[in-house]
């Protein structure tokens, strides 16, 4: 693991990943949206309206994973101290708010046609909101300090205590009564979905990971360049000096 | 059965526009910093 922490190694790393990142992604997009607008078949509660879960719901689970994505490199980041994996949290937080964003949305304008209502104060909203603020804060830490290392060891810190708000957004719906429908993928009798939705889903599902691949490893190339200016800056600074 | 189109083109409006707003800020934003950096690192090879 420690080979990356080389800024050199990784940014050639990311440099083979990202234009096969790019290519994938941008197909997957297509693929999804085709099936997802045209070739799926309405469902027969809801109707044309399913539609709005092939963008909803792979939304929700990027941003449950790109919060465990942050959770997993601030872990790493206390207790190895490798240098890129401050980077590769505070590069992935702003992704996550805007995925979490826009699952929050995408949930409101499925549930009014749906439930009659935009927003409902149960279980999996309430959860899912709280991670958008974990989000927030773990972003407004960065922000608030100007010493990197203390900012980053903070917004770590909270990162990892909000990792216990994942197992309550996944099983929210079973141990409260919520107005949000109860898994319909990750259950013990299979998916009560068919193929149909199943293959649009999924596909979405993967284009969101490869979007989040992507833009991660684009921030996370433009904040080692940052610092390599920062470092430049001082030494000319100290060089006139 | 209602017609929820309204419903479905903003919410694909919405994760259009953010996830294309998003993307192309976070590639502007890395190449101009990438631009700079080298532009730096040239600048003090030709002072060395």
């Amino acid at each position: 693991m420690h080979r990356f922490a080389n800024p050199a190694k990784f940014n050639r790393l990311a440099d083979k990943i990202l234009p096969w990142a790019v290519i994938f992604g941008a197909i997957a997009f297509g693929t999804g949206l085709y099936y997802a607008l045209f070739d799926s078949p309405p469902d027969y509660q809801q109707g044309e309206s399913v539609r709005i879960m092939y963008v909803h719901v792979p939304a929700a689970w990027a941003s449950m994973s790109i919060y465990g994505f942050i959770a997993a490199a601030s872990f790493v980041a206390l207790v190895w101290r490798h240098p890129l994996a401050l980077i590769a949290g505070k590069a992935a937080a702003p992704i996550g708010a805007i995925i979490t964003g826009l699952a929050l949305i995408t949930g409101a304008l499925w549930g009014k046609p749906m439930w009659g209502t935009y927003w409902q104060w149960d279980g999996r909203m309430t959860s899912v909101l709280v991670l958008f603020f974990l989000y927030l804060g773990y972003i407004a830490l960065w922000e608030a300090m100007e010493d990197d290392e203390k900012a980053g060891r903070a917004a770590s810190i909270l990162a990892l205590v909000g990792v216990v708000n994942l197992p309550i957004i996944k099983f929210s719906v079973e141990w409260w009564n919520t107005l949000h429908q109860s898994a319909s993928i990750m259950r013990s009798d299979g998916p009560s979905m068919p193929a149909e939705m199943l293959k649009p889903l999924f596909i979405m599902g993967i284009a969101y990971q490869l979007y989040f691949t992507v833009l991660v490893l684009w921030r996370m190339k433009l904040e080692i360049n940052k610092r390599k200016i920062d470092v430049m800056r001082q030494m000319s600074m100290q060089d006139e000096t | 059965m209602a017609d929820y189109s309204l419903y479905i083109l903003i919410t694909y409006a919405v994760s259009g526009v953010a996830l294309v707003g998003l993307g192309l800020t976070s590639y502007r934003k890395m190449k101009s910093v990438e631009r700079e950096a080298a532009s730096l690192r040239r600048r003090r090879k030709e002072q060395n």
